[in-house]
């Protein structure tokens, strides 16, 4: 309470003890200054002020008060003459006036009560709005009344706790509540109006704002005025988002609509060109002509490849396509894949591994020609983006039933790699990573097909990747078993072990362990008599016989040697060496049951390996299998 | 002939039908395996343990013919801890332990290459 009235003071504080109606303490300041330094140090529930104090008197008094405590629980105490000042105060901003002299104990308990309780809700509006980013504001330009919420005051990127509007203010030419006095005009002819605006905030954001006012006629070209006003920022931006994203659909549509109808009309005539270009190169020419000749059918079959890419992705998105379900061999498709990507990896020098799990049965039910064109698209894909080192892919059993495989393909490569923040969109159409140093042939649809031939089938596609170092791409398909399930794809089993006896074949054995090299010539030389087996103690051996042009068609590579080992000597063959004898394949020999795991024999250039001590069926089948000549049927 | 310490059977398939070659192999084996210990115990007391993780690497594959399981798991213990540069292990204990076992082992190869 601040009153200078000491015994009045007093008579009040007597008359809540007395009253059951509420129970409080009453803190007692005689000045304005002491009033406003106690409510510094301390919360009150309701502050009662006499307006006529020693150092303020009359409606000034509670315009400081509200100037440094707006949001506080006010109750103006007035003298019988000043009613009218106690309503301009409640209209000021008090919760109440009570006129001194005209309330006993409980009817000043109660209003204090009311006052507490209503100030509570407001309290409660202000929160719900400034979680709703709504405000709202009254205006009687008449009355020369203006009261506006402390979320309006947000809104408009003002500190309510700062700045306190009048009346007056509100009409000044540079106002930011001007927006607010256009629309308040704006309701006159219908009484109504709504309209959204953007302002610029304090920081140089926009905001959007929606203004809806309502006006009230109190007499000849007066009104009440009251609005609300909502932050309606995020709405529009996600509106505009959405807008942009429809159009950019829409354009990538249209785009793939041209662009298939175009492919289509063109695929006729390359057909044609592609067609008189092999009756041409099978006529009689000269060595130019079969130069120019060649050239035009190499870059006819880039872009006969280009028009059907863009076909099948135009089919593959209107799902036109209709999968197959016949038996196959999973190996014979992958050694045919190995034969046809074989020139491609041959120009850049690249070891290109399959290994298939030998649980796997070699003959499947499923689309085998989807299955070819996804694993083209992906080595290739993995060709372009390796310059050296090795390409592998690894075949196994994700889950087996009664009827089906889930086969997991992961393709590994030692790349470029892809940087972690394009590794979302490699799968989408006519994307292409791009680097400065690396120009990128093709119409970046390879793994667009791939991923959308794979979904269309039902399974998965994802892909790993580490910048500098290289990607692992995987892919999960079904697959139905066939009656010859059961025949695994072992190949150690099948297919047998087979090297054309009349044609003689040269291994060398890198070894220094006198035992085992005799124990390896023994068991080469029984299971093929034609073999011619060269002996190198150690690595340097090796590379001296290499040196001297010896032609081999495949090494046994024993990894811990002296002099130099197995690890520096393939590097030296795959990066030192020319010619054929660079590419020759290596099989590790090691003691090292877990080689496989680190892949160390893979990062030196080696192709497979041999666990020491070996079992002679499995040295054979590995042979058999690099020298790639499988077992005619 | 069922021995106690040596099971041919790898050799055996190794060798098929080659009876010089078994000849040969089992000579082999037994020469080395005599050569081995004296060799590691010298490059135990050198410390000279390249030298030791040469020679218990070599000895794993011609284990492998003499088919005792104790002797090989003594073998790849040791060269378990020689490939971490595990130098501080009782390597001293082991090759006592090898040493008490490739004597009967020994005798036994004898045995069949006298056979």
């Amino acid at each position: 309470m601040i009153e200078d009235d000491v015994s009045y003071a007093r008579l009040i504080e007597i008359l809540l003890n007395e009253s059951s109606l509420l129970s409080c303490e009453v803190v007692k300041r005689h000045t304005l200054n002491a009033g406003l330094e106690a409510m510094e140090a301390e919360e009150f529930s309701a502050v009662l002020l006499d307006l006529t104090l020693p150092d303020s008197t009359g409606f000034e008094t509670l315009e400081t008060m509200l100037h440094r405590f707006s949001d506080h629980n006010i109750i103006v105490l007035t003298g019988r003459v000043d009613k009218e000042l106690g309503i301009k105060a409640v209209k000021a901003g008090a919760q109440d006036f009570m006129v001194k002299g005209e309330f006993d104990g409980d009817q000043l308990a109660k209003a204090l009560r009311y006052s507490i309780e209503r100030k509570n809700v407001l309290s409660r509006l202000e929160d719900a709005q400034r979680r709703a980013q709504i405000g709202h504001w009254e205006c009687d330009p008449a009355g020369r009344y203006f009261y506006a919420s402390k979320e309006t005051y947000r809104l408009f990127d003002l500190d309510p706790a700062e700045v306190h509007f009048t009346c007056e203010d509100l009409q000044a030419p540079d106002s930011p509540f001007a927006p607010l006095m256009e629309i308040e005009q704006e309701t006159k002819p219908n009484g109504a109006a709504k309209k959204d605006i953007t302002i610029q905030t304090n920081s140089g954001q926009k905001r959007c704002l929606s203004l809806q006012c309502q006006a009230e006629k109190i007499g000849e070209d007066q009104y009440v005025y009251s609005g609300i006003i909502q932050d309606i920022t995020e709405r529009m931006q996600s509106e505009e988002l959405k807008k942009a994203h429809d159009l950019a659909q829409q354009t990538a549509k249209i785009r793939e609509q041209v662009l298939a109808s175009v492919s289509h009309e063109m695929r006729t005539p390359m057909n044609a060109i592609v067609g008189m270009t092999n009756l041409l190169l099978s006529s009689s020419l000269s060595e130019e002509q079969l130069n120019f000749v060649n050239s035009i059918k190499q870059s006819s079959d880039v872009l006969l490849g280009i028009i059907n890419d863009i076909l099948q992705i135009s089919a593959l998105q209107n799902e036109l396509i209709v999968f197959k379900n016949k038996q196959f061999s999973l190996l014979e498709l992958t050694e045919q894949l190995k034969a046809v990507m074989r020139p491609k990896l041959g120009e850049k020098e690249l070891i290109f591994q399959i290994n298939l799990d030998p649980d796997i049965p070699d003959q499947i039910h499923g689309d085998q020609i989807r299955l070819s064109q996804i694993l083209f698209n992906l080595i290739g894909n993995a060709i372009k983006f390796t310059d050296q080192g090795f390409i592998e892919l690894n075949v196994r059993k994700a889950l087996e039933t009664d009827d089906h495989f889930l086969l997991q393909f992961d393709l590994k490569d030692t790349g470029i790699g892809i940087p972690d923040d394009k590794i979302e969109s490699i799968f989408e159409t006519f994307t292409r990573i791009s680097s400065k140093d690396r120009i990128t042939e093709g119409t970046g649809l390879g793994l667009s097909i791939a991923k959308k031939l794979i979904e269309q089938q039902g399974g998965r596609i994802w892909a790993k990747s580490e910048e500098g170092k290289g990607s692992v791409f995987s892919f999960e398909l079904k697959f139905f078993k066939t009656d010859q399930a059961a025949q695994p794809l072992n190949p150690q089993e099948t297919p047998q072990p087979y090297i054309d006896p009349d044609m003689p074949f040269t291994i060398m054995v890198v070894e220094d362990h006198q035992i085992n090299q005799m124990v390896i010539q023994k068991t080469l030389e029984k299971q093929w008599p034609n073999v011619n087996i060269i002996m190198a103690n150690h690595g340097d051996e090796a590379i001296e016989i290499l040196n001297k042009n010896q032609e081999v068609d495949i090494i046994l590579m024993d990894l811990l040697m002296p002099v130099r080992d197995g690890f520096e000597t393939a590097a030296y063959i795959r990066n030192e060496m020319d010619g054929e004898v660079a590419l020759v394949p290596i099989l590790a020999m090691t003691a090292h049951a877990h080689i496989s795991e680190d892949g160390k024999y893979h990062q030196y250039g080696m192709n497979d390996y041999i666990l020491k001590p070996f079992k002679p069926n499995e040295l054979f089948t590995k042979i058999t299998y690099h020298l790639a000549k499988p077992q005619p049927k | 002939m069922t021995y106690q310490y040596i099971q041919l059977a790898y050799l055996d398939t190794i060798a098929g039908d080659d009876p010089q070659l078994r000849q040969t192999l089992l000579e082999m084996v037994q020469a080395e395996l005599s050569a081995a210990v004296p060799e590691m115990n010298q490059a135990l007391e050198d410390q000279q343990w390249e030298e030791l993780h040469s020679i218990v690497h070599k000895l794993k594959s011609t284990l492998a013919f003499i088919g005792n399981q104790e002797l090989t798991t003594l073998n790849q213990d040791m060269l378990s801890c020689l490939e971490e540069r595990n130098y501080e292990a009782d390597f001293g204990t082991w090759l006592s332990k090898y040493d008490h076992l490739s004597g009967p082992i020994r005798k036994e190869l004898q045995q069949e290459l006298a056979n």
